[in-house]
């Protein structure tokens, strides 16, 4: 199985944006289509190798597969170590499916076209590093690296106040990497001989390590769990901490946000489950309450800030923003069911945020905006089902799945998240499903001041969509069909690794 | 021969091809005007063949396998596995063929109507619809039976949505759609729960579940959200709302179909719901919750929603019947009033036709208008039909109870009345039709459907005791056994009477209060328009939720306000901002202040001896006396010491 297939879908896409920075305009000056061509080869040609490594998985094992090791500073050990198991295979798989339709969905960028394809091809690179490294250092490597290209994708191709925004995430990712360098640093030097490998450091080695500061005797577990959790909150995002990411919603381009909140937000959710789960199993057993109650939070909070929202990002952001609850609850039961319903969600949640993303994008591209209600809460739109049916399924579809409707993607996440997590925090699973009541109401409303009702002046002249929208958005609506009525070779993957991981912790 | 092996692949295919129908009807429909019942109607029959041929491999073949069970997600054996599979049973078939047969019949009577202005979306509604309830009578758990109801609302919304481009109905289709999937979600979450809790989610295995609180609260949560798809108080949402849509779509697809769906799940799961107790305590509350929903529907002001309040208010009815009676009763009445709903909206769309009617009547309005008042006698329990034999074996069986017996034949007459005062309401305002003989004709074939011989095996729909009038086998007595309770012939004779008194006395009163010149509900309605409205609207629910969320709303905005507005857009920045500005200034002056002093000290430091050396340099101090009042100074110092 191991053709160096991680090897070339991580550094695929980095060759292309390499490519995209320094060969020259090809054709006349003003024609990138070659540019834009290599751009979405690169970015396929890795998410083919995705797709392959998926399917060439075993299911039934909990051994990591296709690893790659080649030691890098040997004196520090930090080596570069990858491989896939049933806890990162589906977001690679997530990774392998929604950047190429980034890519062909910023096709007609007027603005410096090839830069923004070699920032998008930078972040599918850093993104699939981070999915599939096994070494701490390496994993902090690319994570951190992710970071960059948002920066500059918000900063240049963002709206007005995109300065702000860009600044805002950047500042944010870097206090995070920071916090995860602390726990980087502090892991290294507990264990002897000193190691980055997550192989190596997992199964409890950390347990009853301690460290003295400031006269006070810690738990090297206990605070790099902290810090690490505290990390990735700045990124995830965690209510109260995503003030960033609404920013982000309003400014960014509807693509990069989708990669933001669809992929980046999801991987986030992996690195600390693969950490949390991995080095610090009795820690996690003891916070398995806190990882829940601040779900919930995020749920409640999410949920109702998304009641009053009137454009599309930001309800987009809210409801990520829930959503994040909703797979913090499955991560906290510490029951199988819970936790593969949690990695069964992240893919399927990233695929609804990706479609309801870029269907936001289309709605501006069209209208010029994405507020679907006005001042005086009457529809912005309207009637837009009427002029473009295919639009309006297509949302209708992404919708329902977001909602958890049976024979989409999102029916299967939902029902394993509260199938799992009801005997152990069943207080959790009812306000879980108060929330889901409340994601009806609001993604309804959205939809019905959007494509039904009367056609106002704007959506008059508002057209079906082209071979090339339905080009990155069918590929979505697929996937939830395909991952909502038949799930099961997906979670035969999850499982066994899910299952030995729990063990580690019970 | 289709074997009883091979009837899963046969099914499948069937469903997919009528799911597809539907998709293609909505997508190309525009496209193809006049193709979308053929594609339909070719779907519907599929189905209904396929129902005929496994109900005869079924009966030739008894000791063929009956279920296919199919894991979904989890490993089957394990807690809280979501396994699918299909039920190879009468009752499934039945219901498969009813459904698919009234989708060919309704469609045939919608396309001899006209000028719908989007048929297009009902063909897709009929084929969604008609799939989700095929799909839920015919699963052996409730997950896949769950998927089918979110098909049926699925088709419901298309149905609903014939005339989305007007505002009002946009409303009522979005409400529609919010209504059934929180009822959807409710479902869900509650057989979450069970299945969390380990309670076997199949209905083939008739086991109990075992009765502890988290069942009791996942089998309840899980009755409320089958209940909210029946659409009765407290949930009467949408149905409260004019609207202009096609009755076909807004009663058959919108109500009837979701609600048979829904029924599948109680129906199947009867056991299991009294193993934990939420029968009869839901019979109690839905026999309310129908007395509540009829007396809203008395004073709405269109036959439609009159209509559609008597459905949901009988399916609430039935419900309650399930839960004191069985099955056998219950599927007696839900089977007749949907029938019976079924054919008065035909009738309805009949006469309500198209363009400018003529005034005046004409002998196809009569055939129609006598259409309608069968299916409301069939639908109240006129000899003959099934609904009859149900609601006399339901008030038998409550006899030994004065209070149930009491507020039973009380929501009897109500009901009745309803059903009478909407075909009263329905004859008296549509004088003619354009609509032809075929259409017309076409709902006497639902009536028929409705005949107790088809369903008990009787002559009179069960009318008489024992089976004086049994002419074939008893469907119903197939599906669920023998009606509960023992029959004398004293009880039977009395619930007969409590039966026949209150169906005549409803159609009397029905005549005497809308049929005659004045309709007195509408003059009731203009005497006392707050209390009337207030009743008609669902008793005011409606704007306690949208109290609610509102508040909610603003509650959203005022977070968002006080957190990314307030704390990290204005408070925070600008604290950080103060801390760094007082911070760097006090910095500042230190520096300055330090610098200078450093600088002073600098000064005096050097200036001293700079001072002295330029003194001996000029001349003005001798070097030797220096050195000899220094010499003496440290001696005096040494011997100071001592």
């Amino acid at each position: 199985m191991n053709h160096h297939l991680i090897t070339l879908m991580v550094f695929l896409p980095f060759v292309g944006a390499l490519i995209q920075a320094f060969l020259p305009t090809l054709g006349p000056k003003s024609d990138t289509t070659m540019n834009r061509w290599i751009a979405l080869g690169a970015s396929l040609a890795a998410s083919l190798c995705g797709i392959v490594l998926v399917a060439s998985m075993q299911a039934a094992t909990a051994e990591l597969q296709a690893n790659e090791f080649l030691p890098w500073v040997g004196s520090y050990a930090i080596s570069y170590d990858m491989g896939v198991d049933g806890l990162n295979i589906l977001l690679v798989l997530l990774v392998a499916i929604i950047f190429p339709l980034l890519i062909a969905a910023e096709w007609n960028q007027k603005t410096g076209v090839r830069g923004m394809h070699a920032l998008l091809l930078v972040l599918q690179s850093s993104l699939f590093g981070a999915v599939c490294a096994q070494d701490l250092f390496l994993l902090l490597f690319f994570w951190a690296l992710s970071a960059l290209p948002f920066y500059f994708l918000i900063g240049i191709w963002g709206g007005d106040r995109r300065e702000t925004a860009a600044f805002r995430s950047i500042v944010a990712a870097a206090i995070g990497n920071v916090l995860f360098f602390g726990a980087l640093v502090l892991v290294y030097y507990s264990v002897d001989p000193h190691t980055f490998s997550l192989r190596e450091l997992a199964g409890g080695k950390l347990a009853g390590k301690t460290f003295q500061f400031l006269g006070y005797e810690l738990s090297v577990s206990a605070v790099s769990f902290a810090l690490i959790s505290a990390g990735l909150a700045l990124r995830a995002p965690i209510w109260p901490f995503h003030g960033w990411f609404t920013e982000a919603a309003e400014e960014a381009p509807p693509s990069v946000f989708v990669a933001l909140s669809a992929v980046s937000v999801p991987v986030a959710t992996y690195i600390f489950v693969r950490l949390s789960y991995s080095l610090f199993p009795e820690t996690v057993a003891q916070c398995a309450q806190g990882i829940v109650i601040v779900g919930m939070i995020n749920l409640i909070m999410g949920g109702l800030c998304a009641v009053a929202q009137r454009d599309l990002r930001t309800l987009l952001a809210f409801l990520c923003l829930g959503e994040v609850g909703l797979v913090l609850m499955g991560i906290g039961s510490l029951n199988s069911a819970g936790v593969v319903g949690s990695v069964f969600q992240v893919l399927v949640l990233g695929l609804g945020i990706a479609g309801f993303g870029l269907f936001s994008g289309l709605m501006s591209d069209r209208t010029g905006n994405s507020q679907f209600l006005n001042e005086k809460g009457g529809s912005s739109w309207g009637g837009i089902a009427t002029q473009a049916p295919a639009t309006a399924l297509v949302a209708g579809v992404v919708t329902a799945s977001l909602l958890g409707f049976p024979g989409l993607g999102g029916f299967v996440g939902h029902a394993l998240l509260m199938i799992g997590s009801y005997t152990v925090h069943p207080a959790a699973v009812i306000l879980s499903g108060a929330a889901i009541l409340l994601a009806t109401y609001y993604l309804l409303t959205m939809y019905r001041h959007v494509f039904l009702g009367k056609t106002t002046r704007e959506s008059q002249a508002f057209t079906d969509l082209t071979i090339r929208e339905k080009a990155y958005l069918l590929p979505i609506v697929g996937c939830l069909l395909i991952f909502g009525l038949y799930p099961k070779p997906l979670i035969e993957l999850v499982r066994p690794t899910i299952l030995t991981l729990l063990s580690t912790i019970k | 021969m289709l074997s009883g092996q091979i009837l899963p692949g046969w099914l499948i295919i069937a469903l997919v091809f009528m799911f597809f129908t539907g998709l293609i009807c909505l997508t190309w429909g525009r496209r193809l005007p006049r193709n979308g019942d053929w594609l339909v109607g070719i779907g519907a029959i599929g189905l209904l063949t396929v129902a005929a041929l496994a109900s005869s491999s079924y009966f030739e073949d008894p000791s063929a396998p009956k279920t296919w069970i199919r894991n979904w997600i989890p490993p089957r054996g394990e807690l809280g596995a979501v396994n699918v599979g299909i039920l190879h049973d009468s009752l499934g078939l039945a219901i498969m063929a009813l459904a698919s047969g009234l989708a060919a019949i309704s469609l045939t009577a919608r396309r001899l109507l006209g000028n719908e202005v989007r048929p297009e979306r009902l063909f897709a509604a009929a084929a969604f619809s008609t799939t989700g309830v095929v799909l839920s009578w015919v699963s052996v758990t409730p997950w896949l039976a769950f998927t089918g109801i979110a098909m049926s609302v699925f088709g419901g919304f298309i149905a609903m949505g014939t005339e989305w481009e007007h505002e009002p109905e946009a409303a009522i289709a979005a409400r529609f759609a919010r209504e059934r999937i929180w009822g959807l979600a409710l479902t869900l979450f509650g057989a979450s729960i069970l299945a969390s809790n380990g309670a076997a989610l199949n209905w083939a295995e008739q086991q109990a579940w075992a009765q502890d609180s988290a069942n009791t609260f996942g089998a309840i949560t899980l009755a409320i959200g089958l209940f909210v798809q029946l659409q009765p108080f407290p949930f009467l949402g949408w149905n409260v709302m004019a609207s202009r849509s096609n009755p076909t779509g807004r009663i058959i697809y919108a109500q009837i179909y979701t609600a048979l769906a829904a029924f599948a799940i109680f129906t199947r799961f009867d056991a299991q719901f009294r193993a934990v107790g939420v029968f009869p305590v839901l019979g109690w509350a839905a026999l309310a919750s129908s007395a509540l929903t009829v007396l809203s529907g008395m004073l709405q002001t269109q036959w439609k929603m009159s209509l559609g309040m008597w459905i949901s208010s009988a399916f609430a009815l039935a419900t309650a019947v399930l839960a004191f009676s069985g099955p056998w009763a219950a599927a007696s009445l839900f089977i007749g009033t949907s029938l019976a709903g079924v054919a008065i909206s035909l009738f309805g769309a009949t006469l309500e036709g198209t363009g400018e009617a003529p005034r005046g009547s004409n002998q196809r309005a009569t055939a129609a208008k006598f259409g309608a008042i069968l299916a409301a006698a069939a639908g109240t329990g006129m000899v003959g039909f099934v609904v009859c034999g149900g609601s006399i074996r339901w008030l038998a069986g409550a006899l030994d109870n004065p209070t149930l017996i009491t507020a039973s034949a009380f929501v009897l007459f109500i009901g009745a009345l309803l059903a009478w005062k909407t075909v009263w309401m329905l004859v008296k305002e549509h004088p003619s039709t354009e609509a032809g003989w075929a259409a017309v004709l076409t709902p006497y074939l639902v009536t028929i459907l409705s005949l107790g011989v088809i369903w008990n095996g009787t002559l009179t729909g069960g009318a008489l005791p024992d089976t004086q009038d049994q002419v074939s086998t008893s469907a119903l007595s197939a599906f669920f056994g023998q009606p509960a309770g023992t029959l004398n012939q004293d009880t039977f004779f009395s619930a007969s009477w409590i039966h026949w008194g209150a169906f005549l006395l409803a159609i009397i009163t029905a005549y005497w209060t809308t049929a005659r010149k004045q309709n007195s509900w509408a003059a009731l309605h203009g005497a006392a328009p707050k209390v009337s409205h207030f009743f008609a609207s669902g008793y005011g629910i409606d704007r306690l939720t949208g109290r609610i969320l509102f508040g909610l709303s603003w509650l959203g905005s005022a977070i968002q306000s006080a957190v990314e507005t307030k704390t990290w857009g204005q408070w925070l920045p600008q604290g950080i901002s103060w801390v760094i500005h007082r911070i760097a200034r006090g910095t500042s002056v230190a520096d300055t202040v330090l610098t200078r002093q450093l600088d002073l000290a600098l000064r005096r430091g050097t200036e001293v001896p700079a001072k002295m050396l330029q003194m001996i340099q000029s001349g003005d101090v001798q070097w030797y006396l220096f050195f000899a009042v220094g010499s003496g100074i440290a001696i005096l110092v040494h011997f100071l010491k001592f």
